[in-house]
């Protein structure tokens, strides 16, 4: 089986020859590469998709993983377009330093999106394209594509789009309205340059920022969007919110999700992986597996063998399970704590 | 509804709300029929601590502690002009700030909001701080606690820079530092050599209160 095959077999449910493995390494790249942040994504001709495609290559081939993100993650891509402003620390990773929405008013209609320059994306799908005729056919492309209150997040600034959400509903509805409408486009655009699924990375889409109702008002309909121009491509989706979705107080937050058609679900820290097995295991493919701060992070690289080995034992029954880190992987962190995870996961079986 | 009992249970209704107006409105009203600016005060620090609680026990969630803060803000400002030198006695001085090259300012806030509500005094550096500034206001502010939050593994490190710093200016000993944020755990916090570690918003505010009992235990041994 090549990493693809293992990828689209998990993601179908299936058991695979060996767990395929995700690190959803962002910038990672960046280091193995030994390139400066803004050299990539924000030098003097815009986002340098060439660097950008060779960082997610080189960290491949040393690496060995299964599936990758096409392309350096560009965090403030589509603030900037609007009007916001990004840092790019020369070795940190891109932040975004002003929304782009300033106050609701800001706010476009969606539909005049289409009408709108669009600023880096062309070099970011040029990374992905870039990845797909380097790396060949044989290894997975994930586009990695925000969810929707994350997206309306960065835009709007996080801490005005909650507190539009309790005090002034419309203005959070046209935030994340616009938000989605933006993911979509992402979605067509990446998938049309080569990637092969689609990661709905939504950091702020749960209960760790968001309220259930919340959850339920704006990130599943959201979602179910996003799942629908994935479709158009034939393309699947896999959700990762972040939250304590194993508790039984929000396991309805992951059926809610299921039932906009994704395929896998990632599952972040603090969950706990026998029960998304059980509860939904049979009809979902189940990603994630190895907590970063507690675990991957501070090691030691022994201490991540033995973790993974016991994530892997009860996670890989049955297949349709793929291993990755609990949340993103960024540059400074440690490479040998991925390798002694992948080196583990490979040597059990 | 004109008694103080009655008064302070909207107030701290209010907070728990979200409701600006009303809480500023019950703030006024208890002033006015000659309430104790301390009454309002440990009224909304009753509330903060029962938001804080629920908010641990995911009860509530962010966007429930934001708007509480803003109520806690409404009452806060009718209250403060008339506290005098003696009622505005804090509990210790803070500054916090979110470290350099991290702008998330989500849980830094609610802990800032959280640690003054339980009347610690809060010099709020904002986000993107040097190093050096963490060093610098907590010299100037004669501070009691250093309190530092990151959301990245990129960032996190900043964490144990401003720690070297003050070990390299000799100044370590004059201050606790208290660290949080999503990718910082205690055993991270015992790695760079921090006082404290929060978890959340609650803990946070349980930690100060820790470092400040041990501070003080501090001074008495080492008057």
């Amino acid at each position: 089986m090549t990493s693809r095959d293992r990828i689209d077999a998990a993601l179908r449910g299936e058991k695979p020859d060996q767990v395929p493995i995700f690190l959803r390494d962002l910038t990672l790249g960046l280091d193995v590469c030994d390139y400066t942040t803004p050299e990539v994504c924000a030098g003097p001709n815009g986002y340098d998709a060439d660097k950008s495609a060779r960082c997610v290559v080189e960290t491949q081939r040393l690496l060995g993983h299964d599936c990758v993100v096409g392309a350096i993650h560009d965090l403030g891509l589509d603030v900037e377009r609007f009007g916001g402003r990004v840092e790019f620390p020369e070795r940190g990773i891109p932040f975004v330093a002003r929304p782009a929405f300033a106050s609701a008013a800001d706010i476009p209609d969606p539909g005049d999106l289409a009408a709108t320059a669009p600023g880096r994306l062309p070099g970011l799908a040029r990374s992905y394209q870039l990845v797909r005729e380097r790396i060949g056919s044989q290894v997975a492309i994930a586009a990695n594509v925000e969810g929707p209150v994350t997206k309306a997040g960065l835009l709007r600034g996080l801490d005005a789009l909650l507190s539009d959400m309790m005090r002034d509903p419309p203005a959070a509805r046209a935030a994340v309205d616009f938000a989605v409408e933006l993911c979509c486009e992402h979605v067509r655009v990446l998938l049309d340059a080569g990637a092969d699924f689609v990661f709905v990375a939504a950091a702020a889409d749960g209960p760790a920022a968001i309220r259930p109702e919340h959850y339920l008002e704006y990130t599943i309909p959201g979602l179910a969007r996003i799942v629908s121009a994935a479709r158009e491509r034939e393309a699947p989706v896999v959700f990762h919110p972040h939250g304590p979705f194993t508790d039984s107080r929000f396991q309805h937050l992951v059926d809610a999700a299921v039932e906009t058609g994704i395929v896998g679900f990632q599952f972040g820290e603090g969950n706990d992986f026998a029960v998304a097995k059980r509860r939904w295991g049979t009809h979902l493919c189940i990603l994630g597996g190895v907590d970063i701060p507690s675990v991957l992070l501070p090691g030691p690289p022994e201490r991540i063998r033995e973790v993974t080995r016991a994530v892997l034992a009860g996670a890989r029954v049955g297949g349709g399970f793929v291993l990755m880190p609990s949340c993103s992987v960024h540059r400074g962190f440690p490479l040998a704590h991925l390798q002694a995870m992948i080196e583990a996961a490979r040597t059990s079986g | 509804m004109s008694d103080q009992p009655t008064l302070t249970a909207a107030l701290e209704a209010a907070v728990e709300a979200g409701d600006e107006a009303r809480a500023a409105s019950a703030a006024r009203r208890l002033l006015e029929i000659g309430a104790a600016p301390t009454v309002i005060t440990s009224a909304l620090s009753r509330a903060m601590e029962r938001l804080g609680e629920r908010f641990h026990r995911l009860d509530i969630f962010v966007p429930d502690l934001l708007i509480a803060a803003d109520a806690f803000a409404a009452a806060m400002a009718v209250v403060e002009p008339v506290l005098n030198r003696s009622q505005r006695e804090r509990k210790g001085t803070i500054v916090i700030g979110v470290v350099e090259g991290d702008i998330h300012t989500l849980g830094k806030n609610l802990v800032r909001v959280m640690l003054a509500a339980d009347g610690f005094e809060v010099h709020d550096l904002g986000r993107d701080v040097k190093v050096a500034e963490f060093a610098d206001a907590a010299l100037e502010r004669r501070a009691d606690i250093i309190a530092m939050s990151a959301l990245m593994t990129t960032t996190m490190d900043r964490m144990g820079d401003v720690i070297g710093l003050l070990v390299s200016r000799g100044v370590r000993d004059r201050f606790r530092v208290l660290v949080g944020g999503a990718p910082v755990t205690q055993a991270y916090a015992d790695e760079i050599g921090a006082d404290g570690y929060g978890e959340d918003a609650s803990e946070a505010v349980a930690a100060a209160n820790r470092l400040m009992a041990m501070r003080r235990g501090a001074k008495t041994e080492h008057p």
